[in-house]
């Protein structure tokens, strides 16, 4: 009898601490807990995408040495940004300084935030960062990397931290403009998978492998000539007035542990 | 109340643990349910009947924090704690390794399941893509993971624990 006033008591009180705690999880408006979890999480998250790289490197490096291969990766980044500031500088921006850092390059103000939490997998590429509308961050701002190449954009924010989905996150989509010719513009979209995908180009545009892919600029937010990727591969659907490029990205989100968020106020397409 | 707040700081740290740590990790060990596991073993097999809620909790983090693949984790992960609840009530015993193995892959398959049925539902009135073979995937995977981590990982530190407690009390 005793034992079961016991039982019913602690069951009681089991309740009351459960509900205690979900609701005020659920009544934290992810602030609390982030700010709670962030000194022990970031250096976690660099941690894990330590890990990440090295395994990265190491599986890569089959056929060729994982030090030349490092290399190759650096010079194709290098030779993407390098066209793309050639391009730009060619068409609109004179004002771009070629060796300074992409911040000051751009002439765009941002906000360092470490990676708190990641989830990537097949149908889901999203991550948590320490800042958000208090220091400055806004829903629909673009995530960067050091170098300037896009990451994904905030598609949830709160006052101390936001939810930011990488490009590959089949939810995400992105105005780009191809650096083609004729400068097709379209919507980058995550596929399921690793790689982004532009629908309805029109079939008389001329595209070709390896043509990079950056941020056309037409999103409020998303300052345009951010690089997204480089086009891997173009499917032409039969019958069909349209065309499909499939892009390779050139962020690997499970590589990072810190981004750039542009500040909205100093983005100018 | 202290034992309150100690369940809650275990909480928050097997959390970040599993969202920051494990989540950063290559694939496939970023499939590795620490949450699950560690609640499953520390109901079934070290009696501690008052934690079937962490794995409620865990689902609301993910939620809050808006990185999981399905939608409404928590009724998910609520799921897989009833099932938990029953299956060490009245299917396995508390004291083998295949009890806990049968929970932890039962709950994880329920959970698999549930997450499903969301992202289903959830694809019905938006056009987002999602693989559901992914999220088999990922379930097998964990199902993997869990049953090494209860294998190998609990009996070793089963050890340590009894090993320190032993030495503790020798020098009492």
């Amino acid at each position: 009898m005793k034992s079961s006033a016991t039982g019913r008591k602690r069951f009681r009180r089991t309740i009351v601490a459960a509900v205690i705690v979900v609701l005020a999880l659920f009544f934290s408006f992810q602030g609390l807990l982030t700010t709670v979890i962030a000194p022990v999480a970031a250096p976690l998250v660099g941690l894990g995408s330590w890990i990440s790289d090295q395994v990265f490197w190491w599986q890569e490096s089959s056929n060729i040495s994982s030090k030349a291969l490092q290399n190759l990766y650096k010079e194709r980044e290098a030779f993407a940004i390098q066209a793309q500031e050639t391009q730009a500088l060619r068409d609109e921006n004179e004002l771009l300084k070629a060796e300074l850092g992409f911040t000051e390059r751009a002439g765009v103000e941002y906000i360092a935030a470490s990676v708190l939490a990641k989830s990537i997998s097949h149908s889901v590429s999203r991550f948590v960062i320490d800042v958000g509308t208090d220091d400055g961050a806004q829903l629909g701002a673009a995530a960067v990397t050091g170098e300037g190449i896009y990451v994904g954009k905030i598609t949830d924010v709160g006052k101390h931290s936001a939810t930011v989905s990488a490009l590959t996150d089949p939810t995400h989509s992105v105005a780009v403009s191809l650096l083609n010719e004729s400068r097709t513009i379209g919507v980058a979209t995550g596929s399921v998978g690793d790689l982004l995908q532009i629908d309805f180009i029109p079939t008389d545009e001329v595209i070709r492998q390896n043509d990079l892919v950056v941020t056309s600029g037409l999103e409020d937010l998303i300052p345009s000539g951010l690089i997204v990727g480089v086009v891997n591969t173009i499917t032409e659907l039969t019958g069909s007035p349209f065309q499909q490029a499939i892009v390779e990205p050139l962020s690997d989100m499970r590589r990072l542990s810190v981004v750039l968020i542009l500040n909205p106020t100093s983005v100018q397409p | 109340m202290t034992r309150i707040f100690l369940h809650l700081l275990l909480l928050i740290l097997l959390f970040t643990l599993q969202v920051s740590f494990i989540q950063a990790l290559p694939y496939p060990l970023d499939r590795i349910p620490l949450v699950l596991v560690v609640t499953i073993y520390l109901y079934q097999y070290s009696n501690q009947t008052s934690i079937w809620w962490w794995l409620i909790s865990y689902g609301f983090v993910l939620d809050l924090l808006a990185i999981s693949v399905a939608p409404f984790e928590a009724l998910s992960y609520a799921f897989a704690a009833f099932t938990m609840v029953l299956l060490v009530g009245h299917v396995f015993t508390n004291r083998s390794f295949y009890g806990m193995a049968g929970t932890a892959l039962l709950c994880l398959v329920v959970l698999v399941l549930s997450e499903l049925t969301l992202i289903g539902t959830a694809h019905l009135f938006t056009s987002t893509r999602f693989s559901w073979q992914d999220v088999v995937f990922s379930g097998l995977w964990a199902m993997g993971f869990a049953c090494f981590l209860l294998l190998f990982i609990f009996p070793f530190l089963r050890r340590i624990r009894s090993f320190l407690s032993k030495r503790l009390l020798e020098r009492l």
